[in-house]
């Protein structure tokens, strides 16, 4: 910057002032930011955070669950039926029985 | 720390819900609580998905087998009781075995489709897996 901007500039600048609009929730504002930044930790916000890793947890969870539930119960139904179906079969099988 | 924790809670949560609820619709109570009562019967019943009138036609013919069997039964007692009737004992076996299959392919002929060969499936590789040395038992209600 040469010498005679820098004399124009001068004046200009030392003539301006600032009269910001005063803001009534300035205030409120700033404590809002606060609150905010203090509840950033809150397990809402944690979530809101990062919610793609939250949809996915949650989506693995629900299917792994679910998977397992009813494979438990199939495969406690079969074993029911499988012991069920063994004594069906020996209770017509005269093979296997034996005379009173 | 504390919301990784909470984080962790609702995922357990909605595992333990989801285990729950399929676990649920995957379940066969009438199947289970005929196998807690021993009843072979309500079983059939359930486990083939029988209506009314097939359930009492296989009743019945399960009752007029049940003569039949027994028949089978006090021959295969009387030639096992003989010494030297091996051959006798093999013969009248292989005639209860006829006579099961065809007894089961009846059965199966009366269940809805699809269900009878679900059924046949299930029955009948248990007769022929009897093991001759196993003990024998009927502790089963018709």
């Amino acid at each position: 910057m040469n010498d005679s901007t820098h004399d124009t500039l001068k004046p200009v600048l030392g003539a301006w002032r600032v009269s910001p609009a005063r803001s009534r929730d300035f205030s409120t504002g700033v404590w809002r930011r606060i609150e905010a930044r203090r509840n950033r930790d809150s397990w809402a916000a944690f979530a809101r955070g990062h919610p793609a890793m939250f949809a996915a947890l949650i989506v693995i969870a629900t299917a792994s669950g679910g998977w397992v539930g009813a494979e438990s119960a199939r495969s406690r139904v079969a074993e029911h039926s499988a012991a069920m179906a063994d004594s069906y079969v020996q209770s017509m099988d005269a093979r296997q029985m034996e005379m009173p | 720390m504390k919301s990784l924790l909470l984080m962790i809670a609702v995922v357990a949560l909605a595992c333990a819900s989801s285990f729950l609820v399929f676990y649920k619709i995957a379940d066969r109570p009438d199947v289970r609580r005929a196998a807690t009562e021993g009843n072979s019967m309500e079983w059939l019943r359930a486990e083939f998905r029988l209506g009314d009138s097939q359930f009492e036609a296989i009743k019945k013919a399960h009752r007029d087998f049940s003569v039949v069997c027994a028949g089978h039964c006090r021959d295969i007692m009387e030639a096992r009781s003989t010494a030297g009737a091996e051959a006798e004992v093999a013969r009248l076996e292989a005639v209860c075995v006829e006579a099961m299959v065809a007894h089961f392919r009846a059965v199966a002929a009366m269940m809805p489709p699809g269900e009878g060969d679900r059924y046949l499936a299930v029955v009948l590789p248990r007769i022929e897996g009897y093991d001759h040395t196993r003990s024998p038992t009927i502790g089963v209600r018709h």
